[in-house]
């Protein structure tokens, strides 16, 4: 099926014209890469204070600073990423760590939902040991997600 | 490139550390991938003070408390950033050191070190007197929009080494 949906973009006039634009990827990439720094500070922010490694400022004011720097720069991540995917179809839907990315990115943007959600309903739903337990389960799923991210490139 | 750099650069890839490197098939990725995610936290750390003394976002918490959370991890974000690029450099010293786009973020680095140590003298005596203020002085709001734009630059100018 995405081998499909992948030949049927490369037949695109939008693929063949960022093929044929070489300064639209790396311009595209700049973006992302920025986009991935605002996004990554944001996680850091709210796991190191989840597992208690920073000043103590409430957990709901972390999450109303942070968490909207996590939400707009995953679209920002999207759009560009999209723009990338329509230049290189191939490179991207075929490639495993590609789908493992997109995989692990949906579990991380559901686990900030889901700390988003439990901290509006409850001040203290992070407070202790599940609230390590969450910034570590983040911390590690970028880990995982950035270097898939760049692996991209090299299998 | 000068000519009186290229020995240096010739002898700098001729060290054993920069051979094993270009000659790995899997340490070059594993370093820029460490490169990569030390660059981003560095960046995107340093952009949450840029935006506090710029008066922009954390207004409620003070610059005593967001840069407590937040240098140590742009500290050692940084080391790891410098060690996996000091690596990668080694590896082609002779291509990168006369490639644009290396030269700018070096320049773009210098200017940002540059200006962080002026933020730091002339806010040496004088933070604690602005730590809990929502706008801080226009000194050092045009200190942090100067730092945002350096580092802005310095990653772009990252992304394009490659090209």
């Amino acid at each position: 099926m995405l081998e499909a949906l992948s030949r049927a973009i490369a037949d695109t006039s939008a693929s063949a014209y960022i093929a044929d634009n070489l300064w639209i990827t790396p311009a595209v990439q700049s973006v992302h890469i920025l986009a991935i720094a605002a996004l990554s500070g944001s996680v850091l922010m709210i796991c190191l204070r989840l597992m208690g490694r920073t000043a103590d400022i409430a957990l709901s004011v972390v999450d109303r600073r942070f968490s909207p720097w996590i939400w707009w720069p995953a679209l920002f991540l999207l759009l560009s990423g999209i723009v990338l995917v329509v230049g290189e179809p191939d490179r991207e839907l075929m490639n495993i760590l590609f789908r493992l990315k997109m995989l692990l990115v949906i579990v991380l943007l559901a686990l900030v939902a889901l700390f988003q959600r439990r901290l509006r309903g409850n001040p203290d739903a992070w407070r202790g040991v599940s609230g390590g337990l969450l910034g570590l389960g983040m911390a590690l799923l970028w880990v995982a997600i950035v270097s898939a991210g760049r692996w991209i490139a090299y299998i | 490139m000068y000519d009186a750099l290229l020995p240096i650069m010739q002898g700098l890839e001729a060290t054993s550390v920069a051979t094993a490197v270009r000659e790995s098939a899997w340490l070059f990725p594993v370093i820029e991938t460490l490169h990569v995610m030390a660059i981003v936290l560095v960046v995107g750390t340093i952009w949450i003070v840029d935006l506090r003394i710029m008066g922009l976002a954390s207004a409620t918490s003070s610059i005593g408390r967001i840069l407590t959370s937040t240098l140590p991890a742009t500290w050692g974000s940084f080391g790891v950033a410098l060690a996996t690029g000091v690596l990668m450099f080694i590896s082609s010293a002779v291509i990168y050191a006369d490639n644009l786009a290396f030269q700018l973020k070096m320049l773009l680095l210098l200017f940002a070190g540059t200006n962080m140590l002026l933020f730091h003298w002339y806010t040496r005596k004088g933070l604690h007197q602005w730590d809990s203020v929502q706008t801080p002085p226009s000194y050092m709001r045009i200190a942090g929009g100067a730092s945002f734009v350096f580092w802005t630059g310095v990653v772009v100018a990252g992304r394009w080494i490659g090209f």
